[in-house]
């Protein structure tokens, strides 16, 4: 025991006298000599299991601390007696005889080979007290086996201790007795410092395990009932803890030398919990024997035990250990960690990662196995009730060896191996999923505790808040803890709502949430084996605890969110003045009023805001800057990285306030450009030098359009988050990109404790995201983000019931189209073989199984309600699907829809002669439309009749349908019959005359034609396309100049339309196109063509497919819209009329959607309907959704 | 009011700037599918001397279909009833959008020079053509003396 002490004092060592040191060393030395002779050496301490693990830690983490101390305080000379010490203790027993030496040797051998392997001081003891004796081997054996009396050995060793003390006191006996006298002395601190740190030091009860083991040992005598065993885990340090080991048991010692024998051990499985939580120092076990061995054991025999176990403080402390370096070695390198955090040293995380998630595992485990549950009343319910805790731990555990050696990786080298995967469709987030997100954000006690009518001084500044930009203010005030201005703001403006109740939530709010990852866990009753003696400090401690069971984290305390940050994400939709709102809050708090920040070794520059933005929104800032300034003593400055400014210190951080200016505005680019030239001169501790941009410490920074910074990867992102300031801001419209992880940067910037370290955020989001946990994803996201995220939408109603911003009108129309008679008929069949195959899967009970095959039959059906064509090269209309169908009439038919035809004509001789002869006929320059006046007809759109009349298509086609239900058609100027299927249009192609004369039996004029006629066919066109161009020229002729924007979700079908557009109306439509093929480049200069101003009177089409270009988009230019399709969702559609129906549109929105009258269509219509009534299947899981879709295919086939 | 279809500005401008003789047409202000229109009796015919005044509408389907003409100076000719209305095949099944404001207003000019107590629509006065067309000319005559003189118009 005595061993046990001194190694305890080491860390201590310089409060004490010199000299005293010279002996601890001395007994370390000697002891550590031993120790690490064997590892059975712990033996030695098995009374004391804390001791023994602090110690071990000690003796690996502090041997350099105590050699150190030793050369600082020690001469030279003392170091090299104290060094020189063991050997002298070896050579003591060595010099005496080399009979003894023999005998000694014999001994040793003999006991090795019957009881295996025993410390050398057992061996040193056994002999000295024996070998004198005749038969000493025997003797010394059975005195091992029966249990050496610890005081007995202590004697003998202490005896061998005097003789090296004598042998030294031989050069200097007054040492000798000082030494004497102090090393009582240390003994007895040692004892009291022991017993302090006891006091501190509790454990508490959690729970008891029955536990089969297994004899690895014959043990001398049967078990006896509560007979206590102790517990012990050896391993060889040098592996990774979570490598499975060994725990044993041993019998307990009878005395402090006795250090109890191994007798068995426990299961694998236990092991496996226990061992971690032992290296971790955080759990107690004592063992119990349960029932009475019949006889001894011999090895392999099984014995129960009750092993009951108690949780240590040091489980509780781990979160506070950071702050309280003095605990523990490893908290130094935490402490390192932390400084290092703004770099990009995810390396040095690693091991406390590792650690963390042992810890986890086991602790989580641990609960398991006790059946310790988390109570029901906590504020937030757990996310999932289904998948609890554990079972998300098994996943990502059993992920684990999956994904290369690394168990889930949650060092550096991982992330670089996730950037690659980075374009995973799979964490992409969904547009219902992102809904669901912003709802969420959205509400919380705070918010509507914070007064409405905050607004920054006028002296300041000029404008006028809007009521929510007020609001706004409220919170961004409260986001930077300045309560008490927002107080007086609240008072000065007699704001009477903002009461003592609000201003209590305020604060509270900022203070922190609960942390929705932590559960309640109430103390279990104390049933260990001893609990009527060990009942005694627990009963005024609290009834529960608290545990983060995805990290494995516990606290006594209950947890809160806390945030220091100061700072936040300002995430209203554009267009609400997120601009504005920032300037609201540089003028409200321009400068810091407080004691300052001491965060880094920059100067303070605490007058400025740095604000970051876009080089496109450079000049528009500084602009709304003085737009908004009212102080004369505030100005901007623009900082462009000039060579002249590479100390902005000199200009930021001097005495003079007026000098300074209270807004410095720069971009991303010269942020990144500094970034580039500085990184490569890094200061040894990791820091980019303080030069430019980065030779101050700001007051403020706002990223402007923050998802610029979105990829945490890029230079952009990289040289953000190396600015340092006290308080940080992001503005962004759209947070979420594309990927949750998206997020993440932004978090990072803002330095949000503990989500900024990607290593949690993988854990929380990014994994069981991946793993399609979505909604469990999205309510982690949603606490990390309450606290930190506001976000207003122009579709929010203010308190007052009143949207926050007006838009002008917006008006939807349905228009119902009817089939054509071709277009019916494809309809039905196709119609009749989709119900067909959807009442043998309702039969057979396998509508999931043929669910694709569903689809795709209805697929074709919207696609004939869009054009013929749209199905024409897909499979259904091959040649022996049509040959299947028995019915001869409809086989002719859809043969025919295949091939190029005659219609109207007896054949086609027929046709070309009518047509050749009208080549004369056709004047381009002089031609007329008789029905609009038209002259001259475009080529494109001019139709010839056989009568060899020409007209615009439409203006005929339009005539012809008029007449249809009155009588039989007649062409307008000279009423001879007319027909659709006998009408020729025009292209732009030379025609010889030698052609036109071959078909055409008239002698005629022998010119050639700079155009070609072909025969007109009107199922070409689709009915739906009839309806758009008849509304678009409607609209030319109304509102020339006009905007249009054409949605389809068929990107071919877009192709069509633009085809026919060209054709029929080249000259009144400008078109364009954008869909998913387009090009990334592309894409902004389509968007800035139609943007521009037109300078014609034509109306300019954006033919814009649902899926490309349904998000995101501005295309304000433009107020009326054409659906040409609808979508299973409505949400999707509404989004898409967003792109006009926003802020920057003056006029009223008008949206068209055509549907094909009785047709699947006006089904898709209801099943909206109901979307909208029941919600979208927002997070559900793939199975929910099919289940729904069938129910929607119901609908569709219900007559 | 949705705008004016392009075809009607033009007619309308043409009807302006290239007036028919005998023939005149005016968009009223308030609706420019509301005609004022006024037409000289052909001078062969009882209708000569006389000034007629017409109403010529066109309805939203225009040039689909065809517009609607009414005098409402009284008149006494068979294909022209007590209210005004006219009977002519081109303002009803003979429509054709090839058809002008113009063109209509010759047709009914050309009616009242050649009146068809064939296809009557004022019965009585088809009848009383047929009985005693002299007399009944006569009445044409002095009726439009009577209601239809220019000096009375001004």
């Amino acid at each position: 025991m005595t061993i046990v002490k001194q190694r305890f004092f080491k860390p201590v060592p310089k409060e004490e006298p010199p000299k005293n040191l010279e002996v601890a060393t001395t007994q370390l030395a000697s002891s550590s000599s031993t120790s690490t002779a064997s590892p059975e050496a712990c033996l030695f301490v098995a009374d004391d299991e804390e001791d023994e693990e602090n110690a071990d830690d000690d003796a690996t983490g502090n041997t350099t601390i105590s050699t150190i101390a030793v050369t600082n305080t020690h001469t030279s000379e003392s170091s090299k007696t104290s060094s020189n010490i063991p050997s002298q203790v070896i050579s003591s027993s060595h010099s005496n005889e080399s009979e003894e030496d023999l005998g000694r040797g014999l001994l040793e051998s003999q006991i090795n080979a019957t009881v295996g392997h025993v410390s050398p001081h057992i061996v040193t003891y056994l002999f000295k007290k024996y070998y004198k004796q005749p038969n000493f081997v025997r003797m010394a054996i059975n005195e091992y086996l029966k249990g050496i009396n610890p005081e007995d050995m202590q004697n003998y060793l202490a005896e061998e201790q005097r003789e090296i003390d004598k042998k030294r006191s031989f050069t200097d006996t007054n040492v000798s007795s000082e030494i004497d006298l102090l090393f009582g002395r240390m003994q007895s601190e040692a004892a009291k410092q022991k017993d302090d740190k006891e006091k501190l030091q509790w454990s508490r009860y959690i729970g008891s395990v029955d536990v089969q083991a297994w004899a690895t040992r014959p043990t001398m005598q049967p078990l006896q009932y509560s007979e206590k065993l102790t517990i012990k885990r050896l391993i060889p340090r040098k592996s990774n803890m979570n490598n499975s080991s060994i725990i044993r048991l041993c019998t307990a010692p009878k005395s402090p030398t006795d250090s109890g024998r191994e007798i068995g051990r426990i299961p694998e499985d236990l092991t496996r919990i226990f061992s971690p939580l032992i290296d971790l120092e955080i759990a107690i076990f004592e063992a119990t024997v349960l029932e009475t061995t019949k006889r001894r054991l011999s090895t392999g025999d099984s014995f129960i035990i009750q092993i009951d176990i108690s949780l240590k403080d040091t489980a509780f402390k781990f979160i506070s250990s950071e702050n309280d370096s003095s605990q523990d070695p490893s908290s130094f390198k935490r402490q390192r960690t932390q400084a290092t955090k703004t770099g990009f040293n995810f390396a040095a995380e690693t091991e406390d990662e590792a650690t963390l998630r042992l810890r986890q595992y086991a602790l989580s485990r641990l609960f398991e196995r006790l059946e310790i549950k988390p109570t029901r009343t906590l504020e937030i319910p757990p996310p999932n009730v289904k998948e609890d805790p554990h079972s998300e731990i098994d996943a990502s555990f059993s992920i684990a060896p999956t994904t290369q050696d690394e168990p889930i990786s949650l060092d550096s080298d991982s992330e670089i191996d996730e950037d690659a995967e980075q374009v995973k469709p799979i964490d992409s987030v969904n547009l219902d999923q992102l809904k669901e997100f912003y709802q969420a954000n959205n509400q919380s006690k705070l918010l509507d505790s914070l007064p409405v009518t905050t607004t920054p001084p006028k002296s300041n500044f000029k404008l006028d808040l809007r009521p929510y930009q007020k609001h706004g203010l409220s919170w961004m005030l409260s986001r930077e803890k300045e309560h008490d201005l927002l107080e007086e703001i609240a008072s000065s403006n007699g704001d009477v709502e903002f009461s003592t109740q609000s201003k209590q939530n305020v604060r509270e709010g900022s203070e922190g949430v609960l942390n929705p990852l932590w559960r309640r866990y109430k103390w279990p009753r104390d049933m260990s084996f001893q609990s009527s003696q060990t009942a005694n400090q627990e009963s005024n401690e609290a009834k529960y605890f608290y545990a983060n069971m995805y990290n494995g984290e516990m606290s006594i305390e209950k947890p809160l969110l806390k945030s220091s940050l100061r700072g936040g994400i300002l995430a209203d939709e554009m267009g609400l003045g997120k601009t504005i709102s920032a300037l609201a809050l540089v003028n409200s708090v321009p400068y810091d009023l407080g004691d300052g920040f001491t965060g880094t070794n920059r100067p303070y520059a605490s007058k400025t805001t740095l604000i970051v933005v876009p080089m496109s929104l450079l000049s528009q800032w500084k602009s709304e800057f003085d737009k908004a300034n009212n102080n004369p003593n505030h100005f901007c400055h623009i900082y462009y990285g000039d060579s002249t400014e590479t100390d902005l210190s000199q200009i930021l951080v001097n005495n003079t306030s007026k000098d300074v200016p209270v807004v410095l505005l720069t971009t991303y680019g010269t942020i990144q450009n500094e970034y580039n030239r500085l990184a490569k001169q890094r200061e040894s501790d990791g820091r980019l030098p303080a030069i430019g941009i980065y030779s101050v410490n700001y007051f403020r920074v706002i990223l402007d359009e923050g998802h610029n910074i979105r990829n945490r990867n890029t230079k952009t992102a990289k040289s953000v988050y190396e600015l340092s300031s006290s308080r940080r801001w992001i503005l962004t419209g759209t947070p979420i990109i594309n990927r949750l992880d998206d997020l993440y940067s932004l978090v990072k910037f803002l330095e949000l404790d503990p989500w900024n370290n990607f290593s949690y955020w993988k854990t929380f989001v990014t994994l069981p995201f991946e793993q399609k946990k979505i909604s469990q994803t999205l309510e982690v996201i949603k606490s990390i983000l309450e606290p930190i995220f506001f976000r207003r939408t122009k579709n929010m109603k203010s308190k007052d019931g009143k949207p926050l911003v007006e838009l002008p009108e917006k008006e939807v129309i349905i228009e119902e189209i009817k089939f054509n008679e071709k277009e019916e008929k494809l309809y039905n069949w196709l119609k009749a073989r989709a119900s067909r195959s959807f009442k043998e899967g309702l039969k057979t009970g396998q509508v999931l199984k043929q669910y694709s095959q569903i689809l795709t039959h209805i697929l074709r059906l919207r696609q004939v309600c869009c054009h013929v064509d749209l199905i024409g090269s897909s499979k259904e209309m091959e040649e022996e699907a049509i040959e299947e169908t028995k019915d001869e009439e409809m086989k002719s038919f859809l043969q025919e829809i295949m091939k190029s035809k005659t219609d109207g004509f007896e054949n086609e001789t027929k046709m070309k002669e009518v047509m050749y002869s009208l080549y004369p006929k056709v004047d381009l320059k002089e031609s007329e439309c008789s029905i609009c006046t038209q002259s001259p007809i475009p080529l494109g759109e001019m139709v010839v009749t056989p009568c060899g009349h020409q007209f615009c298509l439409t203006c005929l086609l339009e005539h012809i349908d008029f007449q249809d239900s009155v009588r039989s058609k007649f062409c307008p100027n000279c009423r001879n019959p007319i027909s659709k299927y006998r009408l020729f249009k025009l292209r732009g192609r030379d025609t010889s005359h030698n052609e036109v004369r071959f078909h055409s039996r008239d002698e005629i004029e022998s010119r050639d034609y700079k155009f070609q006629l072909y025969l007109y066919d009107p199922d070409k066109t689709s009915s739906k396309n009839q309806a758009l161009i008849t509304h678009l020229r409607h609209l030319k002729e109304q509102c020339p100049g006009q905007k249009v924007i054409v949605f389809s979700q068929f990107s071919s079908y877009l192709d069509i339309l633009e085809n026919e557009l060209k054709i029929q109306g080249g000259n009144d439509f400008t078109i364009y196109k954008f869909d998913g093929r387009l090009h990334m480049q592309d894409r902004q200069k389509v968007l800035e063509k139609f943007n521009e101003n037109s300078r014609n009177d034509k109306i300019t089409i954006l033919l814009l497919s649902l899926k490309a270009g349904g998000v995101g988009l501005n295309l304000t230019t433009a107020s009326r819209a054409f659906m040409m399709d609808p979508w299973w969702s409505p949400s999707v559609e509404d989004q898409a009329i967003d792109r006009i129906h926003r802020i920057g549109q003056n006029e009223t929105v008008k949206v068209i959607r055509f549907i094909m009258a009785n047709s699947i269509e006006t089904k898709m219509l209801k099943i909206q309907e109901r979307k909208k009534q029941i919600g979208e299947v927002v997070g559900a899981e793939e199975e929910e959704r099919r289940k729904r879709r069938i129910e929607e295919i119901q609908i569709l086939f219900e007559e | 009011m949705a705008a004016l279809p392009k075809r009607i500005i033009k007619e309308t401008e043409r009807l302006v700037s290239d007036p028919v003789p005998g023939i005149t047409a005016i968009p009223k202000e308030d609706n420019l599918r509301h005609f004022e229109v006024f037409i000289d009796g052909p001078s062969s015919s009882p209708y000569a001397g006389g000034h007629f005044s017409l109403e010529l509408f066109l309805p939203d389907d225009y040039p689909m279909c065809a517009p609607k003409v009414r005098f409402l100076t009284k008149i006494y000719h068979p294909n022209i009833d007590k209210l005004g209305r006219i009977c002519l095949d081109v303002l009803k099944d003979n429509w054709s959008p090839a058809l002008q404001i113009r063109t209509i207003l010759l047709s009914i000019q050309a009616l009242l020079g050649a009146p068809n107590p064939d296809d009557p629509l004022a019965n009585d006065v088809a009848e009383d053509w047929k009985k005693d067309e002299k007399k009944a000319i006569e009445t044409a005559q002095s009726w439009t003396k009577q209601y239809a003189s220019a000096k009375l118009q001004e």
